[in-house]
């Protein structure tokens, strides 16, 4: 599936030439920094110094580095089913691949797409299942694995081995990034957004917001007369209004620390050579999933307006754009802070739009 | 000076018979004022008895020159109600216009209307409930003209007169001792004393009547606005335990426990707003209360209705209630609701044990006041 031809990764390690077939499992060794830039070439993040890469267009690179498997707040073994998914990998349902039509017609050898699994070190013990399933579909045909782990692996097919050298060099060259066409798995990103929904963290920003509201409530109480005339159902709609810039400021904050702490999450979606379609939906997955929970909440001050008295209808319309509040705070504070800006800025950007929103 | 009962009230009558169109025949009577005047910067009250000649039970609507002073009134088949309604009388004016009753059953699209005869306004008014009107009334005509009184007027002792009848009235003269009068008129002028008003007995002998008044209380007369405080405070309450439920879910290891916890428990604690009702009666008050006698408290009070109160809001006792600072519109006397937000003054009589909105009043220690 890949072959290494006198591949130099980084400067001060001896030529590699080596060849990566389907349904092997191979071990590398050596200097971690050599290897881990030795994954890195034949996942196609960076050029080699020397020598070339060639690579069997079916073979989709997935690399799993420990400690940049997934944004935080979204469980890793989700994360890693969507990034597979999205390299052409057999789906995966609770750890286990499913064998489907792709896979079997992978294990045959048909011109599908099919993983090359590359394990960067020790993977969180969420993963390690993802990965060993991965490794048993690798076996029978599916794709292969090349697995730099210190504390190594009862069975692999064959060793690559990288030692130091003493040669100068060559100057360093900007490589292409694989590109495979294939439909957008529209699945797995669904599932990765319910994921993100309802993962632990999601449940714990969505407490975080409730328990704005109620001080939101509390101070809007406490200065009737001031804010609001002494007894106008206003109040409410401070409170409706409030919730929804809490919970957005929440929803941006919260994704603008995500995506600014898996700098990785981007370049990796985008080595699997997925379509700009399915990376852009493999984010707003996360970004939207993670803020549903929090535009729950953002409704409930609207929930508790709706009073029977006639305005229901406007009062619904308002609900759905409070809601959406928190939902656009996390979409644009996702994309600006996984782009190229300063750090928070995203977060800012977020705050602004979603202010702008619930202001309407 | 005596009259009849007929001629106590101005009263008007109309019967079904003249609209003929109407699904359900109704005969309508009214009266209005004090005979034939009432008290300068006082009360006009209409009190409004309709017959149903149906075989079924209807709701009526009334309207008094054109206002609606109540709507679906139940009326059971061949039954009777009485509505009692008042309207302020207009200060400066000498003279009280004919008004129109109209009346119609729902569902009829045709009213029944009568007009009541016009009304003379009169400054303090002595109001003498006799018997025996010859022979009690002019002896207190000078009387009367010491005290300036513009008029005197007597009306028997089966007179079916209000409280809030009697409010501007200079003075109100009895023939007997309390215990010798009606008990309905006991009742209504125990009233009228409690509620600032002079009561005075002309006795056998006597050269001028023997009067009572009850003491003085400071009561409030700024408006009362409502209070959001309470609901919105309750729902920032119900905010915490869905925090809680919230947290607690996120913590839970395992999926299905958490989601189950986060959403059962939020939908509780949302729902916990119906069942609660977190609207609550929604009534701030701000007000004075003191014994009237007759198991009876004389209340004075400004009303705050929020916009989120649970609307209307019906208060029992013998009330005169409207928005604060009102000058015009129909009071209904017989049935007082606090129907919509802002500010409304009510003084009246509550049990004397009453609470809920009574409850928050100031209690005002003074004798309790005893007819003379």
């Amino acid at each position: 599936m890949i072959e290494l031809d006198a591949v130099v990764p980084i400067a001060g390690v001896a030529p590699v030439t080596a060849r990566l077939r389907a349904g092997e499992i191979v071990r590398l060794t050596g200097p971690a920094p050599a290897c881990a830039a030795l994954l890195d070439v034949i996942a196609g993040r960076r050029a080699p110094r020397a020598g070339a890469v060639r690579r069997d267009p079916r073979a989709v690179p997935v690399l799993v580095r420990a400690g940049e498997v997934a944004p935080p707040g979204v469980a890793p073994a989700a994360a890693v089913a969507a990034w597979a998914a999205l390299a052409g990998a057999p789906r995966m349902r609770g750890g286990a691949a499913v064998v489907d039509a792709a896979a079997a017609l992978a294990a045959r050898g048909a011109a599908v797409a099919a993983p090359v699994w590359l394990i960067d070190g020790a993977v969180p013990p969420a993963t390690v299942a993802v990965v060993e399933a991965a490794a048993e579909a690798a076996r029978g045909g599916a794709g292969a694995v090349a697995w730099r782990d210190d504390a190594g692996r009862a069975r692999v097919d064959h060793t690559i081995a990288l030692t130091a050298s003493a040669a100068a060099p060559p100057p360093r060259r900007r490589g292409p990034t694989a590109r495979v066409v294939r439909a957008t798995p529209w699945r797995a990103i669904g599932a990765l957004a319910a994921h993100a929904a309802l993962a632990p963290a999601a449940w714990g920003l969505a407490a975080v917001a409730a328990a704005w509201l109620a001080l939101a409530a509390w101070v809007i109480a406490a200065h009737q007369g001031y804010w609001t005339a002494a007894g106008s159902g206003a109040a409410l709609v401070w409170l409706a209004r409030l919730g929804a810039i809490g919970a957005a400021v929440i929803a941006a904050t919260a994704t603008a620390a995500r995506a600014r702490a898996a700098p990785a999450w981007p370049l990796i979606v985008r080595e699997t050579g997925a379509g700009a379609v399915a990376r852009i939906a493999t984010a707003l997955a996360i970004d939207v999933g993670g803020a549903a929970l929090l535009a729950a909440v953002a409704i409930v001050p609207s929930v508790w307006m709706l009073d029977g008295a006639g305005a229901i209808a406007a009062t619904l319309a308002a609900a759905v754009g409070r809601g959406a509040a928190p939902v656009v705070a996390a979409t644009v504070a996702g994309a600006v802070e996984r782009g190229p800006a300063p750090a928070g800025v995203g977060a800012v950007a977020g705050v602004v739009a979603a202010v702008a929103l619930a202001a309407l | 000076m005596r009259r009849g009962a007929a001629a106590i009230v101005a009263a008007a009558v109309a019967l079904s018979a003249v609209a003929a169109e109407a699904a359900v025949p109704l005969e309508v009577r009214a009266a209005r004022g004090l005979a034939e005047l009432v008290p300068a910067d006082g009360l006009e009250v209409i009190v409004i008895d309709v017959r149903s000649g149906a075989d079924a039970p209807a709701q009526i609507a009334i309207e008094v020159d054109g206002v609606a002073a109540a709507d679906a009134v139940a009326l059971a088949a061949r039954g009777r109600a009485q509505v009692t309604v008042a309207r302020r009388v207009p200060s400066g004016a000498a003279r009280l216009a004919p008004v129109a009753v109209r009346t119609r059953a729902q569902g009829d699209a045709a009213w029944i209307a009568i007009e009541l005869p016009p009304l003379a306004i009169a400054a303090r008014p002595v109001v003498v409930f006799t018997d025996g009107a010859a022979a009690v009334v002019p002896p207190l005509d000078g009387w009367r003209r010491a005290r300036g009184a513009d008029a005197i007027v007597a009306l028997p002792l089966d007179a079916p007169v209000r409280w809030p009848a009697l409010v501007g009235a200079g003075a109100v003269v009895i023939d007997r001792p309390a215990a010798a009068l009606p008990a309905a008129l006991a009742r209504e002028l125990t009233r009228h004393l409690a509620s600032g008003g002079t009561v005075c007995r002309v006795g056998a002998g006597a050269a001028e009547p023997r009067c009572a008044r009850a003491q003085a209380i400071a009561v409030p007369r700024t408006r009362q606005p409502g209070d959001v405080g309470p609901p919105v405070r309750a729902r920032a309450r119900l905010a915490v335990g869905l925090a809680i439920a919230l947290a607690i879910a996120g913590a839970l290891r395992r999926r299905a426990p958490r989601w189950a916890l986060g959403v059962g428990g939020s939908a509780l604690v949302l729902t916990a707003l119906a069942v609660v009702g977190i609207g609550g009666e929604g009534l701030r008050t701000r007000g004075v209360r003191a014994a009237a006698g007759g198991g009876e408290d004389w209340i004075v009070a400004e009303l705050g209705a929020s916009d989120l109160a649970a609307l209307p809001v019906p208060l029992d006792g013998a009330l005169w209630l409207e928005p604060s600072g009102a000058t015009a519109g129909v009071i209904r006397l017989d049935a007082p609701v606090v129907a919509a937000p802002g500010s409304w003054r009510v003084r009246g009589f509550v049990a004397a044990d009453a609470a809920g909105w009574a409850g928050g009043l100031r209690r005002i220690a003074r004798p309790t006041p005893e007819l003379p």
